[in-house]
């Protein structure tokens, strides 16, 4: 089920026009080496399970990150709202048995990194997943 | 102590409307402002409490130096700890403790906001990762291991308030 979401997760983000208008094809969860920005990764992680009195849930985080070197603060934004449209409260559709009932934006941040060049760009999601 | 008269207005013999008069009402303004100003001195009270539960939590989790790689750094140099990917970064001149603050700001209408931030230069760069590291996550960590006593404080907060 863990995998799923992030395969899906995957080429949701892909298949959209909007988002792959700006990245292409570079959405990862693991980005190779020397990728050159802007590219997405997303990160399925700080799962939880909730027991019902008969279904068992599963409650977790679904992570953008987004970064850009040349385009700057725009462009992050653009992404952020694009990333918005696709996939708030907008449920994924997993193939493995599992159903994403709720798929909530809970934040996002925009920053200027360290090195002075790459913004970067966070969203994230909270995901409720009957199993 | 408030009142009110119900005035039935007759026209043709038969009712067809009733003025409520209430009397008391600015003593009850009064009592409604009055509790409105307890409500906010003791969320108030409330919030402060949980930004130093925040702080202090925050500070003694970096503060804790966790096992990880080591590394060389210079002016000056020294060797510190990295911390594990995804753990509490570990402190090295302590720059993000030192930068930690929590602030009550007042939104207007009674609203209080508690703002916990980290004024060094990398604090975002440990929060969320970079390009080339990983997140070491310090103030949302921080934040989901108070929940419940974040939520005591408020309810306790809430209750002598009322």
């Amino acid at each position: 089920m863990h995998s799923d979401i992030l395969t899906v997760a995957v080429a949701r983000a892909k298949a959209d026009a909007n988002i792959s208008s700006i990245v292409g094809t570079k959405v990862y969860n693991n980005v190779p080496k020397d990728t050159a920005p802007p590219y997405l990764r997303i990160q399925w992680g700080n799962a939880i399970d909730i027991s019902g009195k008969t279904d068992e849930f599963t409650q977790g985080e679904l992570i953008f990150d987004f970064w850009t070197e040349s385009q700057g603060d725009k462009q992050v934004l653009n992404m952020i709202d694009y990333i918005n449209d696709e996939f708030n409260r907008t449920p994924l559709v997993l193939t493995q048995g599992s159903t994403n009932l709720l798929m909530t934006r809970t934040g996002y941040n925009t920053f200027l990194e360290g090195d002075g060049l790459a913004h970067h760009g966070i969203i994230t999601f909270n995901l409720l997943i009957e199993d | 102590m408030s009142s009110c008269v119900f005035q039935p207005i007759q026209a043709c013999g038969t009712v067809s409307s009733i003025q409520l008069f209430v009397r008391g009402h600015k003593e009850l303004e009064r009592k409604y402002y009055a509790r409105n100003l307890k409500v906010k001195k003791t969320t108030d009270k409330a919030l402060l409490s949980i930004g130093k539960l925040l702080k202090e939590y925050a500070t003694k989790r970096i503060k804790k130096i966790t096992s990880g790689k080591r590394e060389t750094r210079y002016s000056p140099t020294r060797t510190v700890t990295v911390s594990r990917p995804g753990a509490y970064p570990n402190n090295d001149r302590g720059k993000l403790v030192k930068g930690l603050s929590t602030t009550v700001r007042f939104r207007g209408k009674g609203k209080s906001v508690l703002e916990f931030q980290s004024r060094a230069p990398y604090a975002l760069d440990l929060e969320f990762g970079t390009r080339k590291m990983r997140a070491r996550p310090y103030m949302r960590r921080t934040l989901a291991a108070n929940r419940k006593a974040i939520n005591k404080i408020i309810a306790k907060g809430v209750k002598l308030a009322l």
